[in-house]
């Protein structure tokens, strides 16, 4: 796929858009208007945004990660994303959930458990069915680097493997790993599988939206699954209330002469790397920079007048839509 | 005129449904070349090619997230657990996929998960099990136990086309022992509502309260019971969720005793809720203690002799109805 | 909190009309208990609680008409006097969660307390001591009893139930008889439908206005404003008669088998709790014909036909001063038994004004039953959007030829009204000629 410079910029805007929000809610979180955790990290934000830029809403996604920014490209407003955390009637799932655990089937969002690797298998049943009903689509299962120690995973892929579903499978590694296996490189275990594996630098979004790519062309032409592994150069994440609050994304340079903490991550920070490489390349100017950010800003702050006074999830529907039918 | 057993109604019915809706599809273990581990599905891979059935790895958990998936793009998956106590491996699929997704994000998942539970030939701990009260316990998952030919044919085409995901218990032990007329078949609905219970027998003294394979020990004693001048009512459950309970408390304030049997074990059974709901609602009803019988809490036992000590039986019924009839 | 709402009572229904409230506002309300009455274009019908609780609010009074889906009650919420603003606003309290650890008294709603009934009043004949079981008490205070003075026979001198009845003198209490089983068969097959004659409805309705509206005119008339349900009758028929193109077609069957069929069966039925009449005989073998010829299960959507996958089976049922047909749902899943069952249901629900609004919607196919009082055969309207309607007429002993001589058969003539923008004349006749084929040769075994 060849991008023009409004798209990357606009992909830029994505990135910005999940730090701005990200660090909102954290704020909430540290004014205890929001009490409950609240899962995030950062350093996602070039797989959330790649790895969802190129599929359609056609194609179904589920993340086990915090990937806020594939939320936000599938067209979820992120005042939606408040209210979900904030437990508010008018937030996507009434306040039955927090978390990002939500689905909207008509944006090819589904929703996991609360467990890594459930919904592996079950965006291999979407592709399946993708498979037998001849369509032209491809289901994208996020999950962090420990799922692969599940069955759940092992089952999963290995179904999509044998019924060669169009299903790609994005596994992202963290720079401190948890040791999930002994088997540390991917693709040694995508061969037990018969599949194939594609590295990718988790911190380029160029990259990763290449690799990508080239998953849905092998799954189109019925080749079957791919694993993807991502690796992180730096992510951190957010504690319950001593969050660890990440380095506001103010733009590289600025960051650069403060000094600041992230500063050394310049290259290791993808939405910092994405910009920088745009600025080298002149495909954004300061002018463009200041008003994407800003741009970013007001969305963010529209979000919080929006949910400003949103009435609490109403009790009188509680028992209500377990069933079809009552 | 030929004889339709418990399996091949449910067989028909399963066969009915995928010719009338194409996106019927059929999940498990062998259920395709080998036809299944009982041959439920014999004839299926043949008829209706590898898309619609599907033999899959050994992978429960997997299978059924399969089938989850699939049911989320418009299809609608019946999975097979060869026996129903390897749906002990998909209990996270379907407690809290399955079952909650209509609840949390408003995406039904209509499925149908089936398999032969129950004991009685001797087939030992693993493959005897009854594991219904795990998603009974579970909001979102319905739960059916045809006990009759009629019902293994009309309750699974009624599942198939349930929008929610619907446990479909058989019992082996009917699967080739209960047979009708195929003309008596003819002569019932094709679909037997969910949440319905049926009375297979009215009597004025007892009633008793059943499901499964158990109907039949009910109305073995019963007749014998007749023959004592107790007259038993005997409700076949067929649904657990949702349950009758119209059904059950009507039969207890015409009837005012009540007993309650079941295959499964004691502790957090049926038997236990039943109880429950009538205390709290038919209180004034009742003539006398409302009465279990059932298995005892251990795992179904292997041998002969431990298994029919297990399983209630015809006597154990008799000697229980004798005494509540006193009382 | 429930709402309660106007339900849409079939497809082309906007508005319904309050005429009675069953509750009023503070009455405690048991799920499906009758709560108010309602009328519309369609059919007038009692509408049951959606849950139980409290019926808190009423939002629209006796006579008033509303919208469908609009908010009629509330049922469970902050008990709202009709008139005044409530005064008491800071009295409700917070809703129970499950896992508060003291409930407050009253019952609160979401979770899932079971209602407990009102404990009973004591009454002197309760005595410490005395064994007996909730069911005797509960029969003591019926009857006034005093327990001590009756004999126990159960486990430790337990007065029973049977003790309690014995003593009261009750027949039939010997162990062993069973019940009578609850269904009782229900009356009446569905009489006649003034579908195909919509001159006038039953002879004891008054005389319409419009009977004599010329001659009168000096004053010997009544005028008396049509009911809802007239309105709409008049206006559906006129509507119906405009959009289709009707022709009807007319078929002599001899229906001799069925009559001795339904003579044969009728008792076994009755012990099913069922009335079996003719109806479901023409309904089964419709079906059977529809399934042949899809297009009379079709309707005309601008220039598109579409095809009715499920058979669904409108049986007209005349009403005092109207009609309504409600829809056996996919007639053809049901057996012989359950769609008599289906007829003696929705028959008696019409009549008792217990019809819910899916019995009255998705009809694909429509029969009425004309012959009732002795007609021969009528020529139907057809029930929009469908494209054919079949109307069986009386049926009469006449002589026919059978052979080269002559017998006398039981006949019936059945007319059937086909809309000529989708259905030819040859193909109405292929239909008819295979609904005659069907019903002449009635297989028993379907019974």
């Amino acid at each position: 796929m060849r991008f023009g410079k409004r798209q990357l910029q606009e992909l830029l805007y994505y990135m910005v858009l999940t730090r701005r929000l990200e660090e909102t809610l954290v704020r909430l979180h540290r004014d205890n208007e929001l009490t409950t955790p609240l899962g995030l990290r950062t350093g996602l934000e070039a797989i959330s945004v790649g790895a969802a830029f190129v599929p359609t809403p056609k194609d179904a996604l589920a993340s086990s990660l915090p990937t806020v920014g594939a939320l936000l490209l599938r067209g979820v407003k992120p005042e939606q994303i408040m209210l979900q955390f904030l437990g508010k009637e008018a937030g996507p799932s009434h306040g039955r959930e927090g978390l990002l655990h939500f689905g909207d089937l008509s944006r090819g969002l589904v929703a996991t458990t609360g467990h890594v690797a459930t919904h592996v298998s079950v965006m291999a049943g979407m592709a399946f069915a993708y498979r037998v009903r001849n369509q032209e689509r491809v289901a994208l299962a996020l999950v962090p680097e420990e799922a692969v120690a599940t069955g759940d995973f092992h089952e999963g892929v290995n179904f999509a493997a044998v019924q060669k579903c169009p299903l790609i499978v994005v596994v992202v590694r963290y720079p401190l790993s948890r040791e999930g296996s002994e088997v540390t490189q991917l693709y040694e275990r995508a061969k037990g599988y018969g599949l194939a594996s594609l590295p990718v630098d988790g911190s380029d979004l160029l990259q990763i939206v290449q690799v990508v790519e080239t998953a849905m062309a092998r799954a189109q032409a019925g080749d079957g699954p791919t694993l993807i592994e991502a690796v992180l150069r730096s992510s951190r994440r957010y504690f319950g209330n001593e969050s660890a609050v990440p380095a506001p994304f103010k733009g590289a340079a600025r960051l650069d002469s403060d000094g600041g903490e992230g500063a050394k991550d310049v290259d290791n920070d993808p939405a910092w790397r994405f910009e920088k490489f745009l600025l080298q390349q002149d495909w954004l100017s300061e002018a463009d920079r200041a008003s994407l950010i800003a741009r970013a800003e007001e969305a963010v702050s529209d979000a919080l007048r929006a949910v400003d006074g949103a009435a609490p999830a109403k009790t009188d529907r509680l028992t209500e839509g377990l069933y079809a039918s009552p | 005129m030929s004889e339709i057993t418990y399996l091949e109604a449910l067989r028909q019915a399963m066969w009915d449904e995928m010719e009338r809706d194409e996106n019927v599809l059929l999940l498990g273990e062998d259920v395709g070349l080998y036809g299944g581990a009982f041959k439920v599905t014999a004839g299926f891979l043949d008829h209706f090619g590898a898309n619609r059935v599907i033999d899959t790895p050994i992978s429960e958990e997997g299978y059924t997230g399969v089938a989850i998936g699939a049911a989320f793009n418009g299809l609608r998956p019946i999975v097979e657990f060869q026996f129903i106590d390897f749906i002990a491996n998909a209990f996270n699929m379907i407690t809290n996929f399955a079952a909650k997704s209509r609840y949390r994000w408003g995406a039904g998942v209509p499925i149908v998960m089936r398999g032969p539970s129950g004991g009685g030939v001797r087939a030992g701990p693993f493959h005897s099990q009854n594991p219904e009260m795990h998603f009974v316990h579970t909001p979102g998952i319905k739960v059916v136990t045809p006990a009759t030919v009629a019902d293994a044919r009309g309750l699974m085409k009624a599942a198939i086309r349930d929008e929610d995901p619907v446990l479909y218990l058989e019992h082996k032990k009917l699967y080739r022992h209960i047979k009708v007329p195929q003309s008596e078949l003819d002569a019932q609905d094709d679909i037997v509502p969910i949440g319905k219970a049926s009375i297979k027998r009215r009597g004025a003294n007892i009633v008793l309260v059943t499901y499964g394979a158990m109907l039949y020990t009910a109305l073995d004693a019963a007749e014998t019971l007749s023959g004592e001048g107790i007259e038993l009512e005997v409700i076949d459950l067929r649904s657990l969720v949702p349950l009758d309970e119209e059904c059950i408390l009507d039969a207890v304030r015409r009837i005012n005793k009540v007993l309650l049997l079941h295959e499964d074990t004691r502790t957090g059974g049926m038997a236990g809720e039943i109880s429950a709901i009538i205390a709290e609602q038919a209180f004034d009803d009742l003539d006398g203690p409302i009465v279990r019988v059932t298995a005892p809490d251990t795992p179904v036992p292997y041998a002969a002799s431990l298994e029919d000590a297990f399983i209630p039986q015809v006597e154990d019924v008799v000697r229980a109805a004798r005494t509540l009839h006193a009382y | 909190m429930t709402d309660v709402i106007m339900p849409q009572m079939g497809e082309s229904i906007a508005e319904g009309t309050v005429t009675k409230w069953f509750k009023k506002i503070g009455d405690q309300v048991e799920r499906d208990e009758p709560l108010l009455e309602i009328s519309t274009d369609k059919v007038d019908t009692e509408i049951p609680a959606p849950t139980s609780g409290i019926l808190s609010e009423i939002k629209v009074q006796e006579g008033e008409t509303v919208p469908i889906n609009t908010v009629v009650a509330v049922i469970g919420g902050e008990v709202k006097p009709a008139a005044a603003v409530t005064a008491s606003s800071e009295t409700m309290p917070p809703i129970a969660a499950a896992a508060t650890p003291v409930p407050p008294a009253p019952p609160s709603p979401p979770s899932s307390v079971t209602p407990t009934p009102a404990p009973p009043t004591e009454t002197s004949s309760t005595q410490a001591g005395l064994r007996s079981s909730p069911l005797v008490r509960k029969m003591a205070r019926e009857h006034d009893l005093d327990l001590g003075q009756l004999t126990g026979t159960g486990r430790g001198g337990r007065v029973t139930k049977d003790d309690v009845l014995k003593h009261l003198g009750a027949p039939g209490v010997e162990p062993g008889t069973p019940e009578t089983p609850a269904a009782a068969p229900t009356p009446a097959p569905p009489p006649p439908t003034p579908a195909a004659r919509p001159s006038g409805p039953k002879s004891e309705s008054p005389a319409p206005a419009t009977a004599a509206p010329t001659s009168a005119s000096g004053g010997r008339v009544v005028v008396e404003p049509m009911s809802k349900m007239r309105r709409s009758v008049a206006a559906h028929m006129v509507a119906s008669r405009q959009t289709s193109a009707h022709v009807t077609t007319v078929f002599e069957v001899d229906v001799s088998r069925i009559v001795e069929l339904r003579a044969d069966h009728k008792l076994a039925f009755q012990q099913d709790g069922v009335k079996l009449t003719y109806t479901p005989f023409f309904v089964g073998a419709t079906v059977g014909s529809l399934k042949a010829f899809p297009l009379l299960n079709a309707s005309i959507d601008g220039d598109s036909i579409v095809y009715h996958r499920d058979h669904n089976i409108g049986l007209a049922v005349a009403l005092d001063g109207g009609l309504i047909v409600p829809v056996i749902h996919n007639a053809d899943e049901k057996s012989f038994l359950g769609l008599a069952r289906a007829v003696n249901d929705l028959g008696e629900r019409a009549r008792t004004k217990k019809l819910m609004p899916a019995d009255v919607q998705g009809g694909t196919f429509t029969i009425t039953n004309p012959g009732f009082f002795g007609g021969l055969f009528g020529t139907p309207i057809i029930n929009q959007p469908q494209v054919a309607i079949l109307a069986v007429g009386g049926i009469h002993k006449r002589p026919v030829v059978v052979g080269d001589g002559i017998g006398v058969r039981s006949m019936v003539y059945l007319a059937l009204s086909f809309d000529h923008r989708l259905i030819d004349g040859a193909l109405a006749d292929r239909f008819m000629a295979d609904l005659k084929s069907r019903l002449e040769n009635w297989d028993e075994k379907l019974l």
